[in-house]
């Protein structure tokens, strides 16, 4: 322990080399920086993050702020109970689909579990309930089965019910 | 020109960003998927069929293995030996004899491994 006051000002630089200044707390959402903070103790380094842009460090940062009162939460299981997510969070996911997959990327290398959480199963939610030809096109994903292996993993993969 | 260039590598990234999530990744987001939409998912390209479908995937087995354990809460133990996680989910969810397709047929034949109506087991099996 330190005598230090309790929050001090943590710098972090995105990927082209722009600063943010954060309050330790709202930088410990983050695993990542937590135990990297915990390692080297009172600095004045900017940490680099040379995975994350500006525009969504600024994102995640202010997905860390509003939640920065949260519990921890205790078990890996208990986020994944509540399904509905609340307004501030779903008004936080409406971006482009590349801003998306940029942020569920952060969360990830910088292991803040509750965004990685959030972000996937908003992802999870544009797939639910259609059909493979709908995904496609919600993803832009480009059908790369020949006629014959569709027909076969249809088959394969069918949904018998009462048929 | 510089804007048209701009968008068409987006344009040409756009499908890539979809089949280049890396399968930690992947994992996650079908956490919130119930069989049913994990099987669409497994029809929508090749890259995804392979995490889905895969027969010695710890990837396919694990996220089949979430989606049982969260959508289907009557069906906690784990597959019988030699069952991979996806022939244990449709065993137990699907409906109709797997063999003459009978429809509304629920039994499961646990020693035989099949969900069959009494008259396609009585022809299948010797006393």
């Amino acid at each position: 322990m330190t005598g230090a006051p309790e929050q001090r000002n943590v710098k972090l630089t995105s990927s082209e080399g722009t600063e943010f200044k954060v309050e330790r707390d709202v930088a410990e959402k983050s695993v990542l920086l937590k135990n990297m903070l915990e390692d080297v103790g009172e600095s004045d380094m900017a940490i680099p993050l040379p995975n994350v842009t500006g525009p969504i460090l600024q994102k995640v940062i202010e997905y860390c702020i509003h939640h920065r009162d949260d519990p921890v939460p205790a078990h890996d299981d208990d986020t994944k109970k509540t399904d509905d997510i609340d307004d501030w969070d779903a008004e936080f996911c409406k971006v482009d689909q590349g801003t998306l997959y940029e942020l569920i990327l952060a969360s990830n290398y910088l292991d803040i579990k509750p965004l990685l959480d959030l972000t996937c199963k908003t992802v999870a939610n544009m797939i639910k309930g259609k059909s493979p030809e709908e995904i496609r096109k919600t993803f832009n994903i480009a059908n790369d089965f020949t006629p014959e292996e569709e027909e076969q993993v249809r088959r394969e993969n069918e949904w018998c019910e009462g048929r | 020109m510089e804007y048209e260039y701009y968008h068409q590598q987006f344009l040409i990234e756009k499908p890539c960003l979809a089949t280049q999530i890396p399968p930690e990744i992947f994992i996650s987001i079908c956490k919130d998927l119930p069989p049913t939409d994990l099987l669409s998912l497994a029809r929508v390209c090749k890259k995804f069929y392979g995490y889905l479908c895969s027969t010695n995937s710890l990837t396919t087995q694990e996220i089949w293995r979430n989606s049982r354990m969260t959508f289907l809460p009557f069906v906690q133990l784990p597959p019988p030996e030699g069952m991979t996680e996806l022939q244990y989910v449709k065993l137990v969810s699907e409906r109709g004899c797997q063999f003459c397709g009978k429809s509304r047929i629920r039994k499961i034949y646990w020693p035989f491994l099949v969900r069959s109506c009494k008259k396609c087991l009585e022809e299948r099996t010797i006393r």
